[in-house]
């Protein structure tokens, strides 16, 4: 058996189990989702963008002071976190867009990269 | 327009599950998980529901990948504030540092789960012991069956980082569960 062989069963059975696991989710979850489904759903009507261009500077400046804070703040000998792990939040950490963007930008980052793959299509 | 609604029910209806998975395994926390993916599910509803509905899948994991990545912001600095001013929660520090920890032990019962082989409380513990980047894209590309152009979208990275945080995953998890040399 090939080792490309083998990985593919291998993310296969890791596939099923996960696909067996939401079967088996707790009812309560599922009720969660439900109820919190049909929310979203009923609040689709009433929802409007919102514009506040000025939280762009504040993200900048809240990004640089939590990667800063990650920078200085020396890690608690307790908390025992992999070289990649640390690289992986300050990737994060360092990112400025904050939440609200999202609701403004994903749709129009979104159709940029669409029409890039068009373009190089 | 009862038809799109209807529509837009059954899409979330079809990945609130999987949503809420990916979810509880990037945070460790039912409460936050649930909070995340109906977010997701509004924020997708509200602003992207009358966009086509091809678009939906995509989209909504870029949204949900975007909501997880801005919690785990919000819990790192509170971690590192915390451990700057001194508070030591010794318990909650513990769990919070050790992803085998962070697996709740009530809703899976992996006694009683061994699924192919492959005990579900195992595959959790080892999933969340994966830098998120690694477990947004081999959760997305293995679970989900995004390509890597959309999983790259979804990340919003390139599809060549995408490639190497699943290749690395691969090689974590198969170490993890199958004592296969990561090397």
């Amino acid at each position: 058996m090939t080792d490309k062989t083998s990985e593919r069963e291998f993310v296969a059975r890791i596939r099923t189990a996960l696909d067996q696991s939401i079967e088996q989710l707790d009812p309560g979850i599922r009720s969660r989702l439900r109820r919190g489904r049909h929310e979203a759903l009923a609040r689709k009507a009433v929802s409007s963008p919102r514009r506040r261009p000025w939280r762009w500077g504040a993200a900048m400046v809240a990004a640089t002071a939590a990667a800063a804070l990650v920078l200085l703040v020396p890690i608690n000998p307790r908390h025992t976190q992999s070289p990649l792990a640390a690289i992986d939040d300050l990737e994060m950490l360092a990112a400025s867009d904050p939440l609200e963007i999202y609701e403004d930008m994903e749709f129009y980052s979104w159709l940029s990269d669409m029409e890039n793959e068009i373009e190089n299509s | 327009m009862p038809a799109l609604r209807s529509r837009l029910d059954s899409f979330l209806a079809a990945v609130e599950k999987r949503a809420y998975r990916m979810a509880h395994l990037a945070t460790g926390d039912r409460e936050e998980a649930l909070d995340i993916v109906q977010d997701a599910m509004l924020s997708l509803s509200a602003r992207y529901g009358d966009k086509s509905e091809a678009d939906w899948r995509p989209l909504f994991y870029r949204i949900l990948q975007n909501r997880i990545r801005d919690w785990r912001r919000r819990n790192i600095v509170r971690t590192r504030w915390r451990t700057w001013l001194g508070f030591s929660g010794d318990a909650e520090d513990r769990r919070e540092s050790d992803p085998m920890q962070q697996i709740p032990d009530q809703r899976y019962r992996p006694d009683r789960e061994a699924m192919h082989g492959l005990a579900i409380g195992d595959l959790d513990a080892a999933l969340a012991s994966l830098p998120l980047r690694q477990q947004q894209a081999f959760l997305l590309r293995a679970w989900e069956g995004l390509t890597i152009e959309e999983t790259a979208r979804a990340m919003r990275c390139s599809g060549g980082s995408v490639k190497t945080h699943y290749h690395r995953a691969i090689q974590r998890l198969r170490h993890l569960l199958e004592g296969h040399d990561d090397r």
